[in-house]
């Protein structure tokens, strides 16, 4: 069975770390990414089934990481993960085709649900919340 | 699914479109009346209170102020659980605080020729206990300390001088269609959030008077000049009480809003 | 954090009154008052001395009118004489003169002693004795009918002798007498010019006087609101040793100063709390990320509680830790900005102050993706300042340059030391620009571009009052796509560690 394919940008090192083993877990091939610049290159070379991504980095923000992701295929799912997460910051996610907005901090499990939820919406039958 | 709140002091043409748009979306309706009704019944207090307070613009003086406080307070915490169900239209002047800091609840102000207001005011003639439309708006800016019709507080304001009802549904309807206003897990949350808040200032308004609880994933803040005199024991009493409360896990009580939690960026 | 809301119109006992005050009175009223009594003394004095000259000159005039009645009877006598000698006329009527004017004498005697002239009194009574005694002497000759021609001889001799000795010498006195009166005259007729010519230096030697001491303080209240309107606002010192109307107005001075002082630090306080706000989006995230880490190494370790060995949980405590920290050392850089406090002044090193500040905001810049470049001197000398102030009027330029650039904004902040005394710090943006219409106005109070809840327009004027304080000046240059801001600071190169306040700029007292 295909595993979903599953991109985390942040720039804080420990996020990732943390959050891959939960993820692969889920039964997700995970991808961890610290550098949004390198992000983007991933998302142009490979379409992602689920994209996890800061909105405050150096350089480049979420925001244009959720728009490459968007372009490159409309299938994808983007959550955005935020440490300054406003009404306004969530409808420019939004509108920009973001699948889902969490604020930070959050526990591993709530980010996992809404995996979990995308994945399952996306046909993969097999993903659950162990 | 969205929220749409639907703001005017004219309140006959403002619950024709929230009529016209709930029918249209699916969602349920409610009005000022049914908010007042579910309340009453949910919590077992006489229809009339209710209405009466949501009326009363001698609310801000001193007679009775904690208790008409407080029935406002539970309105507000009303109107914060039905938001949290499904779909809801709502058509009316209370709440404003609540779904301001809900992404996925569409705020619409409606105007309207003040002529029209004229007749409804002479129909409050029949109904001595009716707001009129400057009324409304002056009970609003009252208890918000905010003017009604100030169009930055929203995201879409129409007027009933160029267009007509259904076309004022429709508009609605068309921005709603915008991915902007759908919920996501950040808003939900937000809507947890002030419904925790909404029941903690129901249980401490009637004690504290002028009182503002912000809530965030379980952790309450409150805020309260009270607690200038009363002191160190008043605030050890509400914290204590608070903790009780279900959903509750950690409780901050401060006498003022630092000043700068006002400025948005 | 419960919010305390200091009292900051709480009226001192102002200390600076009292340096003004504890001086002698000696007001403007006072010295006009003094200028006229001086005028008053002076007349006075002129008009006795000239009664005392008049009521003199009166005296001599009867003395010289006595010396002339005198001369006259003595004359008149000879003149008997002489006819009774060429004619044989009676010698009657030549001791009748002699005897009146003997009389003369003898009534006026006080009057002539009181005269200023000593005059040979023996002398001009024994002649007239004399005179007298020949005369009566001759006339008893006359009158025994007796020629004796060498007798009558020696009279006549001794007649001609006195009678000549007491005209001459009575001449002498009444001619003395007048030229007396004639001098008296001739200075009563100079001292009126004199006093005129004295008169008018003295006037205008008190016009100069009092112009002058109404001009000094004048001036030197101007020049002080100069200095106050460049935003200095030291108290006006003492610079007479008393007091006079002007000390009014010092004082009213300096309470405005102390008031204004007490706004300007309410102003530069609630723009402090401003700018926190402004910082609450980078501050946010900034928390956020490590209170992120902590929440998810928390419940990583939960979940994973008995998968995985004491180490890796040792790692995980540790990182917990480590966050921890980090969101420690946040809260305190923001809080020791907003933290109240008293004005100290201390030397500083403004390289090391700008980067702190530029810290507060770089996550703000990093929330809109501007890069910040930073660019200090080794080895900058110490400046003396108040290290809250100048971090803010550095995170004022900062925010402001955050403000004025786009997507592709880039912020360059230097400091650097120039000659002789200087030390310069620069915020450079490459953003809009400011329009020459508006480069006038942006320092004033209140101006702002900015819409209403973004720009209060109080930044560049509480950070140029700021600047001013410090003895320092701030100042712009700006271009479509360059802006710069540059902050110029004195620095003492004594001055390390000591009291003395750079903004005190004040004159040496007069
Ligand atoms: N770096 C800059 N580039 C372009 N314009 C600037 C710059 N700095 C200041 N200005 C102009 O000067 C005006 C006044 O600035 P000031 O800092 O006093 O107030 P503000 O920034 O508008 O408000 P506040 O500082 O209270 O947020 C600004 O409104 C802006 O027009
Ligand atoms: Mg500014």
């Amino acid at each position: 069975m295909k595993k979903p394919e599953l991109l985390l940008i942040d720039d804080e090192p420990m996020v990732g770390q943390r959050l891959k083993g939960g993820l692969e877990k889920l039964g997700c091939a995970v991808e961890i990414c610290e550098d949004p610049a390198r992000a983007l290159d991933l998302i142009r070379k490979k379409n992602f089934d689920i994209v996890i991504t800061d909105v405050m980095m150096p350089e480049i923000s979420g925001m244009q990481v959720l728009e490459a992701a968007r372009t490159a295929s409309t299938q994808t799912r983007v959550i955005i993960i935020t440490g300054f997460a406003t009404a306004n910051l969530a409808r420019e996610a939004m509108e920009k085709g973001a699948y889902d907005m969490i604020a930070k901090p959050f526990k591993p499990a709530d980010l996992r649900k809404l995996v979990v939820k995308a994945a399952v919406e996306m046909g993969y039958s097999d993903i659950k919340e162990y | 699914m969205s929220i749409v709140a639907i703001v005017s002091k004219y309140a006959d043409e403002s619950s024709k479109i929230a009529e016209f748009t709930a029918l249209r979306l699916g969602y349920r309706l409610v009005t000022m009346d049914d908010l007042i009704k579910t309340a009453a019944k949910d919590y077992n207090i006489p229809e009339k209170d209710l209405a009466q307070v949501t009326r009363d613009l001698t609310l801000w003086q001193h007679l009775f102020r904690k208790k008409k406080l407080k029935l406002v307070s539970l309105l507000e915490h009303k109107l914060c659980e039905l938001m949290a169900d499904d779909g809801i239209v709502f058509c009316g002047y209370l709440g404003y605080p609540i779904f301001k800091e809900i992404s996925h609840a569409l705020k619409v102000l409606i105007l309207a020729d003040p002529q029209t207001g004229k007749s409804a005011a002479a129909d409050s003639a029949k109904q001595p206990d009716l707001l009129s439309n400057d009324g409304i708006a002056g009970w609003f800016e009252k208890i918000y300390q905010m003017d009604m019709e100030d169009p930055k507080l929203y995201d879409l304001t129409l007027n009933l001088l160029q267009m007509d009802i259904s076309e004022a549904g429709d508009i609605i309807i068309n921005t709603l269609k915008q991915k902007r206003f759908e919920p996501m897990t950040y808003s939900m949350n937000c809507m947890c959030n002030l419904e925790l808040a909404c029941q903690v200032k129901t249980s401490l308004v009637e004690r504290l008077g002028d009182v503002e609880v912000k809530s965030h994933d379980g952790t309450i803040y409150v805020y309260s000049k009270a607690f200038k005199k009363g002191g160190r024991k008043a605030a050890k009493e509400v914290k204590e009480d608070i903790m009780r409360m279900p959903g509750v896990n950690y409780v901050e009580v401060y006498r003022e809003r630092a000043p700068f939690d006002e400025i948005h960026i | 954090m419960p919010f305390h809301i200091r009292d900051k119109t709480a009226r001192m006992a102002a200390p600076d009154d009292k340096d003004l005050l504890d001086r002698p009175i000696f007001s403007f009223r006072l010295q006009i008052i003094l200028g006229f009594f001086t005028f008053f003394i002076l007349s006075v004095l002129i008009t006795i001395s000239a009664m005392i000259t008049i009521n003199k000159i009166e005296k001599r005039i009867a003395t010289v009118q006595t010396w002339d009645r005198f001369l006259f009877n003595i004359e008149q006598a000879r003149r008997w004489e002489k006819n009774f000698f060429l004619y044989g006329t009676n010698l009657k009527d030549a001791l009748e003169s002699t005897g009146a004017a003997l009389e003369i004498l003898n009534e006026n005697i006080n009057s002539l002693d009181s005269s200023d002239y000593s005059w040979q009194k023996e002398e001009i009574i024994r002649h007239l004795d004399r005179y007298h005694i020949e005369l009566n002497r001759l006339s008893q000759l006359v009158e025994s009918n007796r020629s004796q021609p060498a007798f009558q001889n020696e009279i006549e001799a001794n007649l001609r002798q006195f009678g000549a000795q007491m005209v001459e010498e009575a001449a002498e006195m009444a001619a003395r007498e007048y030229e007396m009166v004639s001098r008296w005259l001739h200075l009563l007729q100079k001292v009126p010019a004199y006093f005129l010519v004295f008169l008018f230096f003295l006037m205008i030697y008190m016009t100069r006087f009092l112009s002058i001491r109404f001009m000094k303080p004048l001036k030197y209240l101007v020049n002080q609101t100069r200095r106050i309107a460049r935003g200095d606002l030291t108290p006006l010192r003492p610079v007479r040793k008393f007091r006079d109307e002007f000390t009014t107005v010092e004082v009213a001075i300096n309470r405005m100063l102390k008031e204004l002082e007490n706004r300007q630090k309410s102003l530069i306080d609630s723009h402090k709390l401003r700018a926190v706000g402004i910082l609450t989006a980078g501050v946010a995230h900034e928390l956020n990320n490590p209170l992120n880490n902590i929440m998810l190494t928390a419940h990583t370790l939960m979940e994973e509680f008995t998968d995985i060995d004491d180490d890796e949980k040792l790692d995980m405590v540790k990182d917990i830790i480590g966050e921890t920290d980090r969101s420690r050392s946040i809260v305190h850089n923001l809080l020791d900005f907003t933290r109240e406090s008293k004005s100290v002044m201390e030397p500083l090193n403004l390289g090391r102050l700008a980067e702190e500040t530029t810290k507060l905001a770089v996550n703000q810049a990093k929330v809109r993706g501007v890069p910040i470049h930073i660019q200090i001197e080794r080895h900058l000398p110490d400046i003396i300042g108040d290290r809250h102030q100048l971090k803010q009027v550095f995170l004022n330029l900062v925010l402001n340059a955050l403000d004025a650039v786009g997507s592709d904004g880039k912020i360059h902040v230097r400091v650097e030391s120039r000659k002789p005394n200087l030390v310069i710090a620069q915020v450079e943006d490459n953003g809009s620009g400011i329009p020459a219409d508006v480069l006038p106005h942006i320092f004033d109070p209140f101006f702002t571009t900015k819409p209403v809840g973004k720009g209060t327009g109080l930044g560049l004027s509480v950070s140029h009052g700021i600047i001013a304080k410090h003895g320092g000046r701030i100042s712009v240059e700006s271009a479509p796509g360059r802006t710069i801001f540059t902050v110029t600071l004195p620095y003492y190169p004594t001055a390390r560690g000591n009291e003395e306040k750079p903004g005190s700029s004040e004159e040496p007292p007069h």
